[in-house]
């Protein structure tokens, strides 16, 4: 009886840890194609996490899905191409990040609290290229001389219960700090990351930095692309459920009223167009008071305690 | 009024041309020689050794002026008095030709042949010729030739492929005056130079062709009346080369340039009528077939403008008048094409008594219907001694946010308010003669803040660049001349010098662009300074200038400061009825490792060479003033 019930924990416990990989491929695109529009949601969502998107015509941030596939254009113009010309083994999908100040990856509910086991990384095409080649804009890694100790860094950080937390794990997309430089190298190929020593996450918190920087930031393009998130919580599915809610008023001042099927205690999270965090916290009487901030395009999460969970875009005048 | 070192290199040359007493079609002596300003200027003997040079080129050799080269042939703009590209205003005939995009003119696009006057106001010109005119006024003028018919050409070859061709045709019979000039430059610009590691590398991509037709005519009717009619098509085709972190190029870019102008006078014993009218067109096309991007702009700008000048005493000078200008754009940034209306009342009179002379001016300009501030300017000048003059001004000056300020797309702001201030300027010149000699020794001091000044930034909460009031700047400094010619029979001799100390610093924090308050702005040297020696021997002309240009910061990392030295060699022959010269320059004859702007290498010692011949057939004048 008691192997029984040990054996029934187990695999409740199992259950409840299932892995979960956002391969971003529920997008469906074929080679070439990319998204990055995620409206009427707010972020892209594939396995248990949500990538934020904020795009307003002909400028965006954040993340897009894309499956194009030119690893050879430099520029611009081809910002939604990974150098591997494909996804993590092969595969069709994954994510591009435009990275202003900072990215935000959200958890969904049935991930949040708990580990992000880890990710594939590699170099946006347009990223590449300029620190391979050079730009208008910014330099050839290595400089002049190929001796300059450049390095594009990603620096993944945590929130956990609204707290950024102090780990954080870097990763060099491109490191020329080396005496010899023939072990220079910029990123090519997806490479995994384990995330897992950042423990318990809400969301994670993407950054980079440059050697290449000028009075007006970073030169370098910011731009870096992930697949194949992998996540553990106690949900399985692939995609998560629409919380169908209504908020007003919008524009708001001070405070934003939720109707639908929120309930009582749902959590929030309020992100700025950068994805940046600025508020969170739990539903009282479907209203949520908005802390002092400045006017502009604010991005809502809320998630019910029954798992669903829904984006909604807000502007504070 | 201080004609300052004008050209160190050239000045007493020798030249048959006579010219022809000057049709005023352009604007009043009130606004071109405003009292109280320092003033450099070039005449057409002055400006014959940059026949196949720019402006940029021009500029950068005989005056004060910061020219920001990107390179032989590449885009160079100018800091004038600490002053940012915007800041220098361009006037062609009386006209402002910067680009309204920009707010700005690529100088190494101006044709020095296309002027037969040049000159620089230093300072705050706004009331003068409105927005812009903050750091300083370039003027460039034509003006009727010799009477008859002359016709001179021009050949030059030099250095990195360097070929030039110019030739100008000028012709006057009874009241009627006309001019036509064509020129063609072509260099591949492929020089070597030198990494921060001293290796050499070799330029590329940075070939260039441009090709320019101008046509001026003047007519006179009867006493009165004065018109002139004006033509300048330009057309460049320049390849963008790599930075020195960047392993290649593909880029160019193509700005074709119509510009033309009429002018008519009415004038009278003590009053002068006039009125002018300008349309320019001008289309910018940049290709990069590297990455796919293909842009092209155009824009539009008409302008109208009448002026009165009324004199009712050889000692007082009233002039009135008003400025209509009409600017339309096209360009996939932009929304919609906009659309800007500029509308200027102005005003200024000139008093002149024993020893003083007094100028006052005003402008009250309108942006699309809303009142900008009002400019107004005062400018004095003492004659305290026959060898001693002071002189100095004050005025109001300001720069409205330009087409892409305003309409980008993202970013336009439309709500921007112009940049504007005051500045300030007081000076002495002194000038003792002797018989065979003259020593002129002169200093200025400035100061300037400007408040609003527009920078670019990503704001919190926004995910693209904007344009912001951000920025306060304070610009002073101090500019010394010296100049020294001796005359003898056959020789002379002329020493000149100059030193000029310059901050201008941001006054307020700002975080993007990263700025800290007393922060000297980028690309600004505190110092510069040149020497400069001309030696005339009958035929013969040698001049050698060494300039210093101090250490500035950029967006990265600073650059160090540069000493050029220049070289020029001519020799003058009459083959009659054939006129010519032989002319030989040596530019960066130390072969100096520089750059004028970050990431953008400058070439090492490179000479031009060329022969100039050309006839005349003169006739008496027939103009009447």
């Amino acid at each position: 009886m008691k192997q029984h019930m040990t054996l029934l924990f187990a695999m409740a416990w199992l259950g409840l840890q299932a892995q979960t990989t956002a391969t971003f491929e529920n997008y469906n695109l074929s080679p070439g194609e990319f998204l990055n529009n995620s409206h009427p949601a707010s972020a892209f969502s594939s396995g248990n996490v949500h990538l934020p998107n904020s795009f307003d015509g002909s400028f965006w941030s954040g993340w897009a899905i894309s499956a194009t596939t030119d690893a050879t254009t430099p520029g611009f113009q081809n910002e939604y191409s990974a150098i591997t010309g494909a996804g993590a083994d092969g595969s069709i999908t994954y994510a591009v990040a435009y990275v202003i100040d900072k990215n935000l990856i959200q958890l969904g509910s049935g991930a949040a609290g708990n580990p992000v086991e880890g990710l594939f990384v590699t170099n946006s095409t347009y990223a590449y290229l300029s620190m391979l080649e050079g730009d208008l804009f910014a330099k050839k890694f290595g400089g002049e001389d190929g001796d300059d100790p450049d390095f594009f860094k990603l620096t993944i950080k945590k929130y956990l219960n609204g707290q950024l937390g102090t780990d954080s794990i870097d990763f060099y997309l491109a490191d020329y700090r080396f005496a010899d430089n023939s072990q220079d190298y910029i990123v090519d190929k997806w490479t995994y990351l384990d995330l897992s020593p950042l423990g318990p996450a809400d969301s994670l918190v993407f950054s980079l930095s440059s050697s290449d920087v000028g009075q007006f930031g970073m030169n370098t393009p910011a731009y870096f692309c992930i697949d194949n998130v992998t996540t553990a919580g106690t949900s399985a599915t692939s995609v998560v459920k629409e919380l169908p809610v209504h908020i007003f008023p919008n524009p708001a001042h001070d405070f934003l009223m939720v109707e639908g099927e929120a309930g009582e205690g749902a959590t929030f999270s309020i992100f700025d167009a950068r994805g940046s965090l600025v508020q969170t916290g739990f539903l009282s009487n479907q209203k949520i008071s908005l802390a002092p901030g400045l006017p502009g395009a604010y991005h809502l999460v809320l998630a019910n305690k029954d798992g669903r969970s829904t984006g909604l875009t807000f502007i504070v005048k | 009024m201080f004609i300052g070192m004008g050209s160190q290199l050239l000045q007493g040359q020798n030249d048959s041309l006579r010219i022809l007493p000057q049709v005023e079609v352009l604007a009043t002596p009130l606004r071109s020689s405003p009292t109280g300003s320092r003033i450099e200027k070039w005449d057409l003997q002055q400006l014959k050794p940059y026949n196949s040079s720019s402006v940029a080129d021009l500029l950068g050799r005989e005056s004060g002026v910061f020219i920001k080269s990107y390179g032989a042939g590449s885009l160079a703009t100018s800091s004038i008095r600490g002053g940012g590209a915007g800041h220098t205003a361009v006037i062609w005939n009386g006209f402002s030709i910067q680009s309204p995009m920009l707010g700005l003119l690529d100088l190494a696009l101006l044709p020095a042949f296309f002027a037969d006057e040049a000159s620089l106001q230093y300072g705050g010109g706004s009331a003068l010729w409105g927005s812009g005119a903050i750091g300083g006024t370039v003027s460039l003028n034509n003006l009727p030739g010799s009477a008859g018919f002359s016709l001179r050409q021009e050949a030059t070859t030099g250095s990195f492929g360097w070929l030039g061709q110019q030739a100008k045709a000028t012709y006057a019979a009874g009241n009627w005056s006309g001019d036509t000039r064509y020129f063609h430059l072509e260099a591949d610009n492929n020089f070597t130079y030198k990494t921060t590691a001293g290796k050499q590398k070799r330029q590329s991509n940075a070939g260039l062709a441009h090709q320019g037709l101008m046509q001026n005519f003047y007519g006179a009717f009867g006493q009165r009346h004065q018109v002139s009619a004006h033509i300048w098509w330009q057309n460049a085709d320049r390849q963008i080369p790599p930075t020195t972190t960047q392993n290649r190029s593909a880029a160019h870019q193509a700005d074709a340039v119509l510009r033309s102008a009429l002018a008519w006078k009415w004038k009278k014993k003590k009053t002068t009528i006039s009125a002018r009218s300008a349309y320019f067109r001008e289309a910018i096309d940049y290709q990069d077939s590297l990455s796919g991007v293909f842009d092209k702009t155009r824009f539009v700008t008409m302008i109208g403008e009448a002026e009165m000048l009324w004199q009712p005493s050889p000692t007082q000078q009233l002039q009135v008048g008003a400025n209509e200008t009409l600017v339309k754009a096209f360009s996939k940034n932009y929304e919609k094409p906009p659309e800007q209306g500029q509308t200027a009342l102005f005003a200024g009179y000139r008093f002149s008594k024993n020893k003083w002379k007094v100028q006052l001016n005003g402008r009250q300009e309108w942006l699309d219907g809303k009142a900008l501030p009002f400019v107004p300017s005062l400018g004095l000048e003492w004659a305290a001694l026959k060898w001693l003059k002071l002189e100095g001004n004050a005025n109001r000056n300001y720069r409205f946010p330009t087409l892409n300020d305003r309409y980008w797309n993202p970013g336009g702001n439309s709500r921007l308010r112009p940049e504007e201030g005051w500045s300030q300027e007081l000076g002495f010149h002194t000038r003792f003669v002797q018989k065979k000699s003259v020593v002129s020794l002169s200093s200025t001091a400035f100061n300037r803040n400007i408040r609003n000044w527009i920078l670019w930034s990503v704001n919190p909460g926004e995910n693209y660049y904007s344009p912001s009031n951000l920025a306060q700047v304070w610009s002073r400094g101090l500019e010394q001349r010296f100049r020294f010619t001796l005359c003898l029979e056959d020789f002379s001799l002329q020493l000149a010098g100059g030193y000029d100390y310059i901050l201008s610093t941001n006054q307020k924090n700002v975080e993007r662009p990263a700025l800290s308050a007393g922060e000297q702005l980028i690309y600004v040297p505190e110092h510069q300074a040149f020497a400069a020696v001309t030696l005339h021997i009958g035929a013969w002309t040698l001049s050698y200038q060494h300039r210093y240009t101090g250490p500035v910061s950029t967006q990265t990392d600073p650059l160090g400061g540069y000493q050029v030295g220049y070289l020029f060699l001519q020799k003058t022959f009459t083959l009659n009825p054939i006129q010519g010269r032989l002319f030989f320059h040596l530019d960066n004859a130390w072969n100096a490792s520089y750059r004028a702007i970050e990431r953008r290498p400058m070439p090492g010692r490179y000479f031009r060479a060329g022969l100039s011949v050309g006839f005349e057939k003169n006739q008496p004048a027939s103009f009447n003033q």
